[in-house]
């Protein structure tokens, strides 16, 4: 009751609180301006802008979700990189999966992980039967010599895994 | 400045013109474009390139999606990526490059596939030819 009464109206302490905060948030945000902070837009919270380590923990947790403990089938994906690679700024790398694409034997997603990355996660690929090949070359980034992963997920719930070491001279800054 | 801006908007498509029918044909894709991943600072003042990939690439025959593949920041500069596609028909290939602003580019193509007499499939079937004669 003793914000209601005429000492303190509920307008002042209204006005007085929300000038403390924009002057405290103004203030933290110039300093981190002034810090050589990277410049924050709207899209920031789902807009990656800022540089962050390879974290290997990640990748296996990503790997991890996606397999989700079910079997491997063998040689269901056989993935094609070179060993060695001058410039990680352009790896050509492709994949064929093995299967009939027909009723339910064709792939549904196929995913691409460089383990050693910053951000793991580089392509996926989706596939209908009326693609009449699951074979697709792409070319990627990597930022130090590490492993690539292909993992294939087929409709009936199947999946295969390939990995190939790739040897990369000069890093991509990725 | 605005040529570079022009050439994130070059795309090239590359379809055989002819096929024979259950032949199972490439198709090479190429976009140019930056594909900037959002950590690269400029050498002098520090401030970061904002990220500006392109998101997804969706390849349509006769307007039915076939083919879709989702892109993260790892893919190279001026992507490119080749996929195979099966000859059923002949009919209209289009592939769509998607951007992170949501701004959409796409190409075109025409396919033409021969049945094993040499007469080509036509995407729709017409019994009686006559017939639209009345139409008409």
């Amino acid at each position: 009751m003793s914000l209601n009464s005429k000492k303190y109206s509920r307008r002042s302490v209204i006005t007085f609180l929300s000038g403390l905060i924009i002057t405290v948030c103004s203030k933290a945000a110039n300093a981190d301006f002034k810090a050589g902070q990277p410049f924050r837009d709207r899209f920031q919270t789902y807009r990656q802008t800022f540089r962050i380590e390879p974290d290997p923990e990640e990748a296996k947790r990503i790997v991890k979700n996606i397999i989700k403990g079910r079997e491997l089938r063998k040689n269901l994906i056989s993935l094609n990189a070179p060993d060695i690679a001058e410039n990680g700024n352009t790896v050509p790398i492709s994949f064929y999966v093995n299967c009939s694409m027909k009723n339910d034997d064709f792939p549904k997603t196929v995913h691409i992980l460089v383990l050693d990355n910053p951000f793991p996660e580089i392509a996926k690929f989706h596939f209908t039967p009326y693609s009449g090949e699951a074979n697709v070359s792409i070319r990627i980034r990597m930022r130090t010599s590490s492993n690539i992963v292909a993992i294939a997920e087929m409709a009936d719930g199947t999946v295969g895994e390939t990995q190939s070491y790739v040897d990369v001279t000069i890093g991509a800054c990725s | 400045m605005a040529e570079e801006e022009r050439k994130n908007w070059r795309r090239r498509l590359k379809v055989p013109k002819t096929a024979v029918v259950d032949e199972i044909i490439t198709i090479k894709t190429m976009a140019e474009h930056v594909m900037e991943p959002g950590v690269r600072r400029d050498p002098e003042t520090g401030v970061i390139y904002p990220k500006k990939i392109i998101d997804a690439v969706i390849c349509r025959f006769n307007g039915q999606q076939i083919y879709r593949s989702q892109w993260f920041s790892g893919v190279s500069a001026n992507p490119f990526m080749s996929f195979k596609m099966k000859a059923v028909t002949s009919g209209l290939v289009e592939v769509e490059w998607i951007d992170d602003y949501g701004q959409s580019t796409y190409k075109k193509a025409v396919l033409v596939v021969y049945d094993n007499e040499g007469k080509e499939i036509l995407p729709i079937k017409i019994d009686n030819i006559n017939s639209n004669k009345d139409i008409m």
